[in-house]
């Protein structure tokens, strides 16, 4: 593993680590997507650079963060969990548009 | 005193998001390895950083009348369809370079078009367009107008999985060969060299 694949693998260290803290205090089920979103994103760098298409990268990614705002949101009721899950969408949307349907 | 647990909640959560941010800014400003051909013949060779985020390394290879163009560009995964898209543009964007350049009228007609193209290991897209000019042959009043075919256009790109990188090249190579036939040696030698390239 070259060196700008371990930077891209640790992109989804800090969500992760996020999850599993969140998870740890809470006992609650939302937190546990950031850290599926993580694993997904981790094995997603590993299968693009051993050949597999990015394409169901980012449309996944997105279904697994929104779903995980969604959750989180019927628990806390904060404000800024929607606002957390409009941004992350609306990028990961973006993101997916310009791969996917482009 | 300590945070209500909200606002430090809601600045863990900024903090691990600021991390993601800088770690992709890292990531797309990493230096590429510039894909080469392995011959470059007498051709000239530019280096130069295209851009710095994301990083884009920029190799010219030019020798008289004919020029290759290979960036190499750092990405997560680039579709063909991003690529097609770009190279669909390409005709229009040189006629007009052209003509404002050097002030020639020249008609750029697409030859052949593959966007799911074997090329270096990897499926790419490849596009190759003909550079036509209209030339008015014999002398009045006995003169024809011909479309001769002077040039070749090609656009090749593909995404390397294995280091991120997106290459994408250029050419542009010498077709008319009846005034000049050292031309078709050019020719070849950069047709070969486009053959030869690789990520790295």
């Amino acid at each position: 593993m070259n060196a700008v694949v371990l930077l891209l693998v640790l992109t989804s260290f800090p969500l992760g680590i996020l999850g599993l803290v969140e998870f740890r205090d809470r006992k609650h089920i939302g937190p546990m997507f950031s850290m599926i979103a993580a694993a997904w994103s981790i094995a997603g760098v590993i299968l693009v650079s051993a050949g597999v298409s990015g394409l169901l990268f980012f449309p996944v990614l997105l279904v697994i963060m929104l779903a995980g705002d969604v959750l989180e949101y019927r628990s806390d009721k904060r404000k800024f969990t929607i606002v957390k899950g409009l941004l992350v969408s609306t990028v990961l949307a973006v993101v997916t548009a310009a791969m996917v349907i482009l | 005193m300590s945070a209500p647990r909200g606002l430090r909640r809601i600045g863990t959560v900024l903090l691990a998001y600021a991390c993601v941010f800088v770690l992709y800014a890292a990531f797309f400003a990493s230096p590429v390895s510039p894909a080469e051909p392995t011959d470059t013949f007498d051709f000239v060779i530019e280096d130069r950083r295209y851009s710095s985020l994301p990083y884009i390394h920029e190799r010219v290879y030019t020798n008289g009348k004919a020029f290759l163009v290979i960036a190499t560009v750092r990405t997560i995964s680039a579709p063909n369809s991003a690529f097609s898209a770009a190279f669909e543009r390409l005709d229009g964007y040189a006629e007009s370079y052209a003509r404002e350049q050097y002030g020639v009228e020249i008609d750029i007609v697409l030859e052949f078009r593959d966007e799911s193209h074997e090329f270096a290991g990897h499926t790419g897209v490849k596009f190759v367009y003909s550079v036509n000019k209209n030339i008015t042959m014999g002398l009045p009043p006995f003169t024809t107008t011909q479309t001769v075919k002077l040039a070749e256009l090609g656009a090749l790109a593909w995404f390397c999985n294995v280091d991120f990188e997106s290459i994408v090249m250029f050419y542009v190579t010498p077709f008319y060969f009846i005034e000049d036939p050292s031309l078709e040696l050019l020719s070849s030698d950069l047709n070969s060299m486009v053959e030869d390239v690789a990520c790295h």
